[in-house]
């Protein structure tokens, strides 16, 4: 589903090159949900990244559901985005100014969808995640937890092959964290979706199939 | 697009009412300014044009020299060009009023037994206006005012009225009333009538005529007798059409109208900042929220077009309000313009403003397209914001905060500066004063 051959990344910050990603080279395979572990700047974020098209690699291959991300139009990289790709990340993202339902309708509104259509998508979605009660609720009304499932429901609008998740966890509790990723482990196993998934967390890694560790941009080691 | 309108725009504009409100009035404010300033100019434009129409009467070409006059010697030339029919020589100018200082009268100076010829003069209570000329001219001291005048500072028939003239005090006596028709409205009624000679001597114009207006015979060419009289005055004089001179008249208005276009002008200035000001905050504020609608799959197009439409509608509704303003601030700029062109050039009755089509097209032209210029940079800025602004980890904080730019530091000056122009006993001269308060009002946006 996922292959990076010899992927480098080079940040210029003025005279100064930041070489974020180092030649990685791997695969994650179709339903796989694989972590990406490793400390602060060894360039996992930066792969995550590149993977979803929200970032271009300076030099090397990436496939992603057999297309070159890295080298589709702005347009054509947006529309896969779109649909092809799922993003839950640490500080949720949803838009403060709409409620529940509206935050997870919201790819279906740039996709141009009806209304009757979207918001019956989104109800499912939201029962999904458990928070069908919640839909009339903005996020500021609602805890952590519960924000991160609507973003989570938001990923899955499209029913996307692959879910990125950045640090899903890193901004919540233990306990609600562990549902969390208890949640993204049923939806890998029910959806059949391919998790790429980037954590500190050693007790977070434990819900994945492998873990790849990264260090100074490159794959440190692998362990299943 | 309207979905997107609908459910992202209008919530912002929801969550953010006061930042809204003050774009919003900056233009109304803006287009207010434009509307009225255009509606003032066009008012004043045919108020002159009507002026010079009723003053002019029947005539079809005028005869005049500018400051210096027409010696009158030339008048008898003038009347017995071919094809003239009749010929009215006239003097014209302001006096002012003795015990009314802010009167001032425009005196027209003409042969009441010739004049009919050109104008209709109408005179209250008389059975016969040629009778009523007569016993006019047949009295030395002879003046005739409007009605309006006459009612305004209490002259009725045989009053007497004192005028400052080119010798001095003079005393006249009121012997006849000009009804409110044809020449006698121009002026707001401000007019006064006396036989030429004593029209030549309160205006210092003895031997001289300042007008001579000509009407010519059935059939002949306008053109061609213009043309006889050009030859014959042999460059003494011009003769012209009524409108050429008009026009004009016009002319003399022209500083005093760019002024006022330069009023405008900052008008829209300041609203074009407003509006600039506003959606380059709401797209600073907004970047983590562009940058996730671009991570859920907004394409740049989507999201520039999404700016500016928002601006648009905005402008559109401040635009239509502004028209409203615009309006109302024509009615009461007419009446202080009407006392400025009064006190630097003559009186003038100016019409209220009446609103058209044009204005309204002016209106939302002005605000229409401000509000794209404005909208466009920080709109191409957005679609610059990358889908990576929504992973950043922190809120994004703009890099200026902390740090007083040299325009933050201008900006803040001219703020303090202005109320003490306004307020402190400078040795401004009041223009000079409203305009530095103006500019540096200007500079504070």
């Amino acid at each position: 589903m996922i292959r990076c051959i010899d992927v480098r990344k080079v940040y210029r910050q003025g005279e100064n090159e930041i070489i974020a990603l180092d030649g990685v080279s791997l695969d994650i395979a179709r339903g796989e949900f694989a972590v990406i572990m490793g400390p602060s700047g060894s360039g996992k974020s930066t792969l995550l990244h590149l993977i979803g098209g929200l970032d271009r690699p300076t030099s090397g291959e990436l496939l992603v559901d057999q297309r070159l991300v890295g080298q589709m139009a702005d347009d054509q990289v947006t529309l896969f985005r779109r649909t092809k790709i799922g993003f839950v990340f640490q500080f949720f993202n949803l838009l403060p100014t709409l409620t529940a339902l509206e935050n997870v309708t919201l790819p279906f509104v740039l996709d141009g969808r009806s209304k009757e259509e979207r918001d019956q998508r989104a109800k499912t979605l939201l029962a999904k995640v458990g928070l069908e009660s919640r839909k009339d609720h903005l996020p500021e009304e609602m805890s952590g937890g519960e924000i991160q499932r609507i973003a989570v429901a938001r990923a899955l609008a499209f029913d996307p092959p692959i879910l990125l998740a950045d640090e899903p966890t890193g901004n919540l509790d233990s306990k609600t964290g562990e549902s969390i990723l208890a949640l993204l482990r049923q939806i890998n196993r029910e959806n059949g979706c391919t998790i790429v998934m980037v954590t500190h967390s050693r007790e977070a890694a434990g819900y994945g199939d492998r873990t790849i560790f990264f260090r100074d941009g490159k794959v440190e080691k692998e362990s299943t | 697009m309207l979905r997107l309108l609908r459910t992202l725009s209008w919530r912002h504009v929801q969550r953010h009412r006061l930042r809204t409100l003050l774009t919003f009035l900056g233009i109304v404010l803006g287009v207010g300014v434009i509307v009225a300033i255009a509606l003032v100019n066009r008012s004043l434009t045919s108020s002159f044009q009507s002026t010079i129409d009723q003053i002019a009467g029947k005539a079809v070409l005028q005869v005049s020299n500018g400051e210096s006059g027409i010696i009158e010697a030339a008048f008898p030339i003038i009347r017995d060009t071919p094809g003239v029919r009749d010929a009215a020589a006239a003097v014209e100018g302001f006096l002012p009023v003795r015990g009314a200082e802010k009167e001032r009268l425009y005196v027209y100076g003409v042969d009441l037994l010739t004049d009919t010829a050109i104008r209709d003069h109408r005179f209250v209570g008389a059975t016969s206006d040629f009778d009523q000329a007569l016993d006019f001219i047949s009295q030395p001291d002879s003046i005739a005012l409007t009605e309006s005048f006459s009612h305004r500072l209490n002259l009725p028939l045989g009053a007497k009225i004192t005028l400052t003239t080119s010798r001095g005090k003079q005393d006249y006596t009121v012997r006849a009333l000009l009804r409110e028709e044809g020449m006698a409205k121009v002026f707001g009624g401000n007019l006064a009538l006396m036989d030429l000679p004593l029209a030549q001597q309160a205006l210092g114009k003895e031997g001289k005529l300042d007008i001579v207006d000509l009407t010519v015979e059935e059939g002949e060419k306008i053109e061609a007798v213009r043309e006889r009289l050009v030859q014959r005055l042999e460059g003494s004089a011009e003769v012209e059409r009524p409108r050429k001179r008009g026009e004009q008249m016009e002319l003399l208005l022209t500083s005093f109208r760019i002024g006022l276009f330069f009023v405008s002008l900052i008008a829209l200035f300041v609203g074009f900042f407003l509006i600039y000001n506003t959606v380059a905050v709401s797209v600073i504020q907004r970047k983590r929220e562009i940058g996730t609608l671009r991570c859920l799959g907004m394409k740049r197009g989507e999201l520039l077009r999404l700016i500016v439409l928002e601006a648009l509608i905005l402008a559109l509704i401040g635009s239509l309000a502004g028209s409203v303003f615009g309006w109302m601030l024509a009615q009461l700029a007419l009446v202080a313009v009407g006392e400025t062109v009064a006190n630097l050039f003559s009186l003038v009755d100016l019409a209220s403003g009446i609103f058209t089509l044009r204005e309204l097209g002016l209106a939302l032209a002005s605000g229409l397209v401000v509000a794209v210029l404005a909208a466009l940079h920080p709109a191409l800025e957005a679609i610059r914001v990358s889908p990576l602004e929504n992973a950043r980890q922190t809120a994004w904080n703009p890099s200026f905060r902390g740090k007083k730019s040299w325009a933050t530091r201008l900006g803040l000056f001219c703020l303090v500066a202005s109320p003490l122009i306004v307020f402190l006993p400078l040795p401004l001269s009041g223009p000079v004063q409203q305009f530095s308060v103006g500019v540096l009002g200007m500079l504070v946006f």
